[in-house]
C-alpha cells in the first residue's frame, strides 16, 4: 500500500548524483530521453521558423506556409539525426576531459549538418522537389547551412551546459543541506560518557564494555552522511542505548517513562529522529535538576499520523543557564520536513511546569 | 592536603577518588553534588583544594569559585570540566587551573601541586571575567558560619554605612558590597527605590502613600516596609506595572 523507501527527493537527487558520476555528471543530456527530444524538435522547428521569417517579407508572392513545411522537413531531419548521434556518442565523450567532449561534440554537429545538406541538395536537384526553394548554387547551399549550423550548435551547446551546471548546483546544495543536518551528538556528551567508562573500568569491567559498544553504534549512527531511514523499533532501540549511558551518568536522578505501545515499529523514520529529543530533555530538564526528574516519553496513533510526544520537567528558573536548545529542534524539525514535506510537524510548548516536544508524522512502513 | 570533590555525577566523582587516592599525602574529606553543597561541606571540612566540576545544576562551579574568592581565606581551585569550549578557552588566557574530564593521574598531580600557588590570582581572575554573569546566590559570613542565599529568596538590600543588609525570607545578611554594583548586577530582578534600597520586584505587595505623605514599598513576608524617594515614584510605578 505504501510505496518503497520514500526518500525525500533531495536526498534522492543527492544520490544519484553521487552515485553515478559518469553517466549524471555530464553536460550534455540524454538525447534518446523523450523530453530532450522535444526539446530538440522544439528548436528546429524555432530555426525554421526564423529563417522564413528572415527570408520572406509579408505579401510576397510565394507561398509561406510551403516554404516552412519544407524547411522544417529538412531541419527535422538535421536535428534528430544529430540528437542521434550524440545519443550514440555520449557515453565515450563524458570520459573525455569537458573541452574535448564539447569540441567533438560541436564537429559533429558540423559533419551531420554538413552531410544531410549534400544529400538535401542532390536529392532535391534529382526529383526536382524544391527547386524554386534553392537558389544557391551547390557550395552556398552547403556553406549557408554550415555557417547557421555554428550559430545554433554554439546556442544548443552552451544551453545544455548552463542547464547541466544549474542542475549541479542545486543537487550540491541538498547534498550540503543533507550532511548539514545529520545531527551531530554534542562532544559535552561524549566526553561525560568517556569519563564515565573511565569509572566503570576498575569497578565494573563488563559493565564499561557494554557501554563502550552503546556509544560506538550512537557515533556510528551520528557520523553517516546523510540521513537513512529506520524503522521506529530501530530508532527506539538506539534511543534507549543513548538513555542507559546517561542513566550510568546521572544514576537515579534521570528517569525516562516510554508509553509506546501504541506505535507500530515498523513505520520508518530518519535516523536519529528521537534521540536528539530525549538528549535535549536530559541536558535541559533533568541535569539542571538537583534531584532530576523524569522524562515521558508518550506515542499515540491516529489513523496514519503518528505523534511521539517527549515531555521533560521545566528546569528551575534560578538554574545556571544552558544553551544549545534551538539547534537540535530546528536539526530535527528540517529533516522532518525533507522527509515528509508538509506532512510532518514539531510542535514546542511549556506549561504547567513541563515543556514538550511533540513530533507527528505519517506511517510509512518500510518495503521488505 | 585535604581536598573537596564537587560534581554532579557519580561515576565522575568514583574516578577522581580513585585517583585521589594513588596521590600520597592525599585525603578526600568530603564530595559535595552542586555547589552549595559544596560550600556548606567547606565549613566544616575545611579543605585546602576544591576540585570542581563547572556544570552542576543548583549552583555551578563558575558561581561557586566566585563565592570562595570573597571568602578571608579561601580554599585552591582547580575546575574540571568534561567540555566546555568556552569556558577552557577562558582559562587558557587566564592561566587558571583546569582539568579535562576524563582526567589523567599526572595532570591531576601537578594541578594539585601547583593548586596552592595558583589560587588567589585565579580566583582574582575568575571574579573579574565572570562579573558580568549575575549571581544565583548571595554568600555570607555570619557569626563564623557561611550563609548562602538564592537570589530568588531576598526581598531587598538596604545599604547602611559601610554595609549591606541582605533580608530574605530565612532572615537578614549583612554583606560586604557596593549597593551600586548589586544595582548593575541584578537590574533584572530589583529596582532601586531609593539612596539606599533596592527592593525584588517579584516580592512587591503594592506601593502606597502613608498618611504622611511618604511613598513606601510593601514586600510579601517583610513586615517593615521600604521607603521610595520622592524622585523615583513614578519610575517604580512603570516598573511594577510592567511586571504585572
Amino acid at each position: 500500500m505504501h510505496t518503497s523507501r520514500q526518500l525525500p527527493t533531495l536526498m534522492r537527487m543527492a544520490e544519484t548524483h553521487r552515485s553515478q558520476p559518469s553517466q549524471e555528471d555530464f553536460f550534455l543530456p540524454d538525447f534518446c530521453s523523450g523530453p530532450v527530444v522535444l526539446v530538440v524538435i522544439l528548436i528546429a522547428e524555432l530555426v525554421a521558423f526564423l529563417l522564413v521569417i528572415a527570408r520572406h517579407l509579408p505579401g510576397e508572392g510565394i507561398n509561406l506556409w510551403l516554404d516552412l513545411a519544407r524547411l522544417s522537413l529538412f531541419l527535422q531531419w538535421i536535428g534528430l539525426t544529430s540528437a542521434g548521434v550524440l545519443c550514440a556518442v555520449r557515453k565515450p565523450l563524458a570520459r573525455v576531459p569537458l573541452r574535448q567532449a564539447a569540441a567533438a561534440s560541436f564537429v559533429l554537429l558540423l559533419i551531420t549538418t554538413g552531410v544531410l545538406s549534400e544529400i538535401a541538395f542532390r536529392l532535391s536537384n534529382y526529383t526536382g522537389i524544391g527547386q524554386a526553394f534553392m537558389p544557391l548554387s551547390h557550395t552556398g547551399f552547403v556553406l549557408r547551412n554550415l555557417l547557421i549550423c555554428v550559430i545554433v550548435s554554439i546556442l544548443v551547446l552552451r544551453y545544455f551546459y548552463l542547464q547541466y551546471q544549474w542542475k549541479r548546483n542545486v543537487q550540491r546544495e541538498a547534498r550540503a543541506r543533507i550532511e548539514a543536518l545529520q545531527a551531530r551528538i554534542h562532544p559535552h556528551f561524549l566526553f561525560n560518557s568517556i569519563n564515565t567508562i573511565a569509572s566503570l573500568i576498575r569497578s565494573n569491567p563488563e559493565l564499561a564494555e557494554h557501554t563502550i559498544m552503546d556509544l560506538a553504534d550512537l557515533f556510528r549512527a551520528s557520523l553517516k552522511k546523510t540521513s537513512p531511514t529506520v524503522t521506529l523499533a530501530e530508532e527506539m532501540a538506539m534511543t534507549q542505548q543513548y538513555q542507559r549511558i546517561e542513566e550510568l551518568r546521572l544514576g537515579d536522578r534521570l528517569k525516562v517513562n516510554w508509553q509506546t505501545d501504541a506505535l507500530p515499529t515498523d513505520a520508518h523514520v530518519p535516523q536519529l529522529l528521537l534521540q536528539p529529543l530525549l538528549e535535549n530533555a536530559i541536558y535541559h530538564g533533568i541535569e539542571t535538576q538537583p534531584n532530576g526528574g523524569t522524562v515521558e516519553v508518550r506515542g499515540t496513533r491516529d489513523a496514519d499520523i503518528l505523534n511521539i510526544e517527549i515531555s521533560n520537567p521545566l528546569p528551575p528558573e534560578n538554574a545556571p543557564r544552558r544553551h544549545g536548545n534551538q539547534m537540535a529542534m530546528e536539526n530535527v524539525r528540517q529533516r522532518l520536513m525533507l522527509a515528509w514535506p508538509g506532512r510532518a510537524s514539531l510542535d514546542v510548548n511549556s506549561a504547567d511546569g513541563f515543556y514538550r516536544v511533540c513530533v507527528r508524522f505519517p506511517y510509512e512502513k518500510l518495503a521488505p | 592536603m585535604k581536598v573537596l570533590v564537587v560534581d554532579d555525577e557519580l561515576p565522575a566523582r568514583t574516578r577522581l577518588k580513585n585517583l585521589l587516592a594513588e596521590i600520597p599525602g592525599c585525603e578526600i574529606v568530603g564530595e559535595a553534588v552542586n555547589g552549595r553543597e559544596a560550600l556548606r561541606l567547606w565549613e566544616a571540612t575545611q579543605p585546602d583544594v576544591l576540585l570542581l566540576d563547572i556544570r552542576m545544576p543548583v549552583m555551578d562551579g563558575l558561581e561557586t569559585a566566585r563565592h570562595l574568592a570573597g571568602l578571608d581565606n579561601p580554599p585552591a581551585v582547580v575546575f574540571t570540566t568534561a567540555y566546555d569550549e568556552f569556558a577552557v578557552e577562558a582559562f587558557n588566557t587566564r592561566a587558571i587551573a583546569y582539568l579535562l574530564k576524563p582526567v589523567r593521574q599526572a595532570q591531576l598531580g601537578s594541578a594539585l601541586a601547583n593548586a596552592g600557588r595558583l589560587n588567589r590570582v585565579q580566583l582574582n581572575q575568575l571574579s573579574e571575567q565572570t562579573e558580568h554573569a549575575a549571581r544565583h546566590h548571595i554568600c555570607a559570613r555570619l557569626r563564623d558560619k557561611l550563609h548562602v542565599v538564592p537570589v530568588e529568596t531576598i526581598q531587598c538590600f538596604i545599604a547602611d554605612q559601610k554595609y549591606v543588609t541582605v533580608c530574605h525570607s530565612q532572615g537578614e545578611l549583612l554583606i560586604d558590597e557596593a549597593l551600586k554594583d548589586l544595582e548593575k548586577e541584578f537590574s533584572e530582578l530589583f529596582i532601586r527605590v531609593h539612596r539606599n534600597a533596592l527592593v525584588a520586584l517579584a516580592h512587591v505587595r503594592s506601593l502606597e502613600k502613608s498618611e504622611d505623605g511618604r511613598f513606601l514599598v510593601h514586600l510579601h513576608g517583610h513586615t517593615e516596609p521600604v521607603e521610595v524617594s520622592r524622585r523615583m515614584v513614578a519610575d517604580v510605578r512603570a516598573h511594577l506595572r510592567n511586571t504585572r
